[in-house]
């Protein structure tokens, strides 16, 4: 192997993905799509043999068309992979053992305004590209409180959301009852940095990754 | 990284016509600690822009900044029109600092990844760890991708 060759990560956004002859990217570890097209199947994308090394894969907005096939996949990669990361909608389209074998290392993404339960999800993570008022903290800490027990472990929420003198008194009260509620049900706040824009920046948290690694390594998936 | 431009001559006793230039006596290693701690290494669309503009800023101070700043400067690049891909491409093209790139943006254009010997111009690009494609006008074909990731 050529020692400079290098391609890790791949990240494509919004564009149509046209059939090719077979390939190779032997290095590439962390791949993700985003609204993306394709006039090949998604798995001749995906295929082992084409990502041989690949570890996260995030797939965001696919066409619904892809949905068959992408339960294919999943059971096909699930193995091999560290981490996926998957639109909370995603989870309609999958059958009850896809979701269940899923769940194990997938973070599921939701629009913090449309979050209207927990999901039956061990891994969620919340994004909003407006400020998040008030009143959709309270939502969220009354659908916490009011989900007696949740299969929800892990809740990732923007830096911002963490509770400190900045923020407005109320807020600030709101966002600690939060935390006081997902402690109550043994639910682990993260608050880490999300993509200022989704098309550009890299939406695979670093730290699910790296829980999902050690967890790997501690034999556990 | 590539490697370390040469220290500047040292000359134990400037002339007192020349100005002294303090930053043009730091050890190299000290330069390139500097440099680098002064941006982040990986494109992050918030950051971008002022990262680039600091480089350029950087390059400035001197000679010995310029060459240490410069590949920093070229690690990480996006390219949005046909303009930035045209002046890309002259750049790294006649200086052979095409493999400075290790991170690579292109937003809304083909040039690269659809033009139909894509797969030679990204053979000067072998040290790309990081490729973002969004929303290139007529789609891409992976296969162009094994120029860097070939055996």
């Amino acid at each position: 192997m050529d020692p400079h060759v290098d391609l890790r990560v791949l990240r494509l956004y919004n564009l149509i993905i046209h059939n090719s002859s077979p390939f190779v990217l032997p290095r590439v570890e962390e791949l993700i799509l985003l609204a993306v097209e394709t006039t090949s199947t998604l798995l001749n994308l995906l295929k082992p043999s084409a990502l041989p090394s690949l570890l996260a894969l995030a797939l965001w907005s696919i066409a619904d068309e892809h949905y068959p096939e992408l339960e294919a996949i999943t059971f096909l990669l699930i193995d091999r992979l560290e981490m996926i990361s998957l639109d909370v909608e995603s989870l309609e389209r999958f059958s009850p053992a896809t979701r269940l074998r899923l769940d194990a290392k997938t973070l599921f993404d939701h629009d913090f305004n449309l979050v209207r339960s927990l999901l039956n999800v061990a891994s969620l993570r919340l994004h909003s590209e407006a400020e998040v008022a008030l009143e959709q903290v309270e939502q969220i800490r009354n659908i916490v409180r009011n989900t007696v027990s949740p299969v929800l472990s892990l809740l990732y929420l923007a830096p911002d959301l963490e509770p400190a003198p900045h923020q407005a008194a109320m807020k600030n009260a709101a966002l600690r009852s939060l935390e006081v509620a997902c402690a109550e049900r043994k639910i682990d706040i993260v608050y880490e940095e999300q993509p200022q824009d989704w098309t550009l920046d890299s939406g695979v948290s670093m730290d699910f990754w790296r829980r999902m690694k050690e967890r790997k390594a501690k034999g556990g998936g | 990284m590539t490697s370390l431009p040469a220290l500047p001559p040292d000359s134990t006793s400037p002339s007192p016509s020349l100005p002294f230039r303090p930053f043009s006596r730091l050890p190299t290693e000290l330069v390139q600690h500097i440099t680098e701690s002064t941006v982040p290494l990986s494109f992050h669309s918030k950051t971008f822009t002022e990262r680039q503009t600091t480089l350029r800023s950087v390059a400035l101070v001197s000679r010995l900044f310029y060459q240490i700043a410069q590949p920093i400067l070229l690690a990480v690049v996006k390219l949005a029109s046909r303009t930035q891909h045209d002046m890309f491409e002259h750049k790294v093209g006649n200086n052979g600092e095409a493999s400075w790139t290790t991170e690579l943006v292109v937003q809304g254009s083909t040039k690269f990844f659809g033009h139909h010997d894509a797969r030679s111009r990204l053979v000067s690009h072998i040290q790309l760890r990081l490729i973002v494609l969004c929303g290139c006008v007529g789609g891409v074909k992976l296969d162009v991708l094994e120029g860097l990731a070939s055996e």
